[in-house]
């Protein structure tokens, strides 16, 4: 028995110093997981975690196609010129958001593809379905909020 | 020690496989994904709305705090002599200017410091309020010889005239196409200093403007306009036309009639415009305005100049760009008015009104070039 207890609590230590996030806020945490739409509606985007942080991609695009070539879109506007042969459907636009509890991720960026500039960002949920994301330079004064809301799969 | 042993090996496989798990899932998503899935959805609450964006794609950045300097490089000027209300509405000016030349003479260095900075106070994509602040310097120094003792070169040569004001701008878009633009000003304009500083020296400017904006590449608005642009206050239309070419290597930047250029995007960090703009203020000047029966009466030089230039702009590092501007200065008018009590004369171009000058001035053209920092949203 006394195996047992201490082998428990060897792997809730384990556990806990390895989560940064209190138990009780991972569920909160977690609500940023899903797919989000912002409010131009021409992208969609899915969020999820890894490792503890949440990574938003791009997962579907209303124009898909570039309009001048025909061809599938490129990152061709991403000043790191490697990428601009990275398609832009499957693109991971959001990286490394925190979560800071009552409902705020941050530490996170999020870049826009038309114009190739990454922004620091912040995410607040405003109820379950509706994210108020902001991306800004330098101090958050210098950016701009949109509304992004959640979509689920037709089944 | 066998049970210190059990107890690592427990661990181990417990928390290596939380581990596993997250990596599974990360490299499932890379193998898995159905694209078409995310094309079949529905909203979970309440729609989305989408609303105009203020901006299109391709445009120069919009800047929110501008440091520069600018000079004009030597031009002639001629100033006819000061006689409240001498010169009629309808006479030429050169001829005024001839009739009555007062002083004469070569203007060496025209130039000062530009800070603009336009902070927004709340941005988001259903309402844009932004806050601004201008200031700009003109200081003048004159050739040797010509100035007449209580006349316009006395009071200009070594000093400056100095143009502080703050602005607001508001943006609402009322749905995915249409949206509404409103701008008010207000300036100080004269050759106050920090010690005589007083509401004499206030103007007040605004515009409010209706607008589509089509597609990504394309906006326009109309609208109206009381401005201080062309030296004297006019209520004039005014529209904006913003246009990115499909390939996005060119567009136009319009807001009439204060400016409008052609721009050719080098690449994503550096463009050229080419155009005009037309700039001016009315300036108070303190010693010519003879407060001497009480009233707060103003001598006022209305200035206002077109300039046709080429501009380079490009980042410097990050969020910082650097821009050189350089063209001609051509003279609209350097005229003055008195007002008496400071009343406002409202001529728009001799639609409403006809009031006579009391000054008519003219001068040459002038090179001019213009450096500037800015800490921009590109």
């Amino acid at each position: 028995m006394k195996r047992l207890i201490l082998i428990f609590l060897a792997v809730a230590a384990t556990t806990y110093f390895a989560t940064p996030v209190k138990a009780q806020d991972k569920e909160g945490a977690d609500a940023l997981i899903g797919i989000w739409e912002p409010s131009h509606g021409k992208a969609r985007i899915k969020i999820d975690k890894i490792a503890d942080k949440y990574y938003g991609r791009i997962v579907w695009l209303k124009e898909p196609n570039d309009p001048v070539t025909g061809e599938p879109k490129l990152d061709k506007n991403n000043p790191d010129e490697s990428m601009h042969s990275a398609p832009l459907r499957g693109y991971r636009m959001l990286k490394d958001f925190e979560y800071q509890g009552d409902g705020e991720w941050s530490e996170g960026t999020i870049y826009d593809p038309e114009n190739g500039n990454t922004y620091s960002s912040v995410i607040k949920l405003k109820d379950e379905n509706t994210l108020d994301i902001r991306g800004y330079i330098g101090m958050k004064t210098f950016g701009r909020s949109d509304v992004w809301k959640r979509l689920k799969i037709k089944r | 020690m066998r049970q210190i042993n059990r107890i690592a090996i427990a661990t181990f496989f417990i928390t290596g496989f939380s581990f596993a798990q997250v990596f599974a899932q990360e490299e499932g998503q890379e193998e898995e994904i159905d694209w078409d899935a995310y094309g079949e959805v529905e909203y979970a609450g309440g729609e989305s709305k989408t609303f105009a964006n203020a901006k299109i794609v391709g445009l120069s950045p919009a800047r929110f705090v501008t440091i520069g300097y600018e000079q004009q490089m030597p031009y002639t000027v001629q100033y006819s002599t000061i006689q409240k209300d001498g010169y009629s509405f309808d006479q030429d000016r050169q001829d005024a200017i001839d009739n009555n030349l007062g002083e004469e003479g070569e203007v060496t260095y025209t130039g000062g410091l530009r800070i603009n900075a336009n902070i927004p106070v709340i941005s988001t994509n259903s309402f844009i309020w932004q806050m601004g602040f201008n200031y700009m310097q003109t200081a003048y120094r004159f050739s040797e010889g010509g100035a007449v003792e209580g006349g316009l070169k006395e009071q200009l040569d070594g000093r400056s005239l100095h143009t502080t004001g703050l602005f607001t701008t508001l943006y609402k878009p009322l749905n995915e196409t249409n949206f509404l633009l409103l701008q008010a000003q207000a300036d100080m304009s004269g050759d106050y200093t920090l010690d005589n500083l007083g509401d004499q020296y206030l103007r007040y400017s605004a515009a409010v403007l209706f607008g589509k904006r089509p597609h990504d590449r394309l906006q326009w608005a109309v609208g109206l306009s009381r401005t201080y642009r062309v030296g004297a206050p006019n209520y004039i239309p005014v529209a904006m036309y913003n246009y990115t070419s499909e390939n996005r290597k060119w567009g136009i930047e319009a807001l009439l009639p204060a400016r409008a250029a052609y721009r050719y995007n080098i690449n994503q960090t550096s463009l050229i415009l080419a155009g005009f703009a037309l700039e001016g203020a009315s300036y108070r000047i303190g010693e010519l305005s003879n407060p001497t029966d009480g009233e707060i009466s103003s001598f006022e030089i209305r200035r206002g100049e077109i300039k046709a230039r080429v501009e380079y702009q490009r980042q410097l590092v990050g969020f910082f760009w650097w821009s050189v501007q350089a063209g001609v200065r051509i003279d609209y008018s350097y005229d003055a008015d008195y007002l008496d009590n400071g009343d406002e004369t409202l001529r728009v171009f001799g639609i409403l009104g006809d009031a006579p000058f009391s000054m008519r001035n003219s001068l040459g053209p002038a090179p001019y070039f213009n450096l500037s920092i800015s800490f921009v949203s590109p």
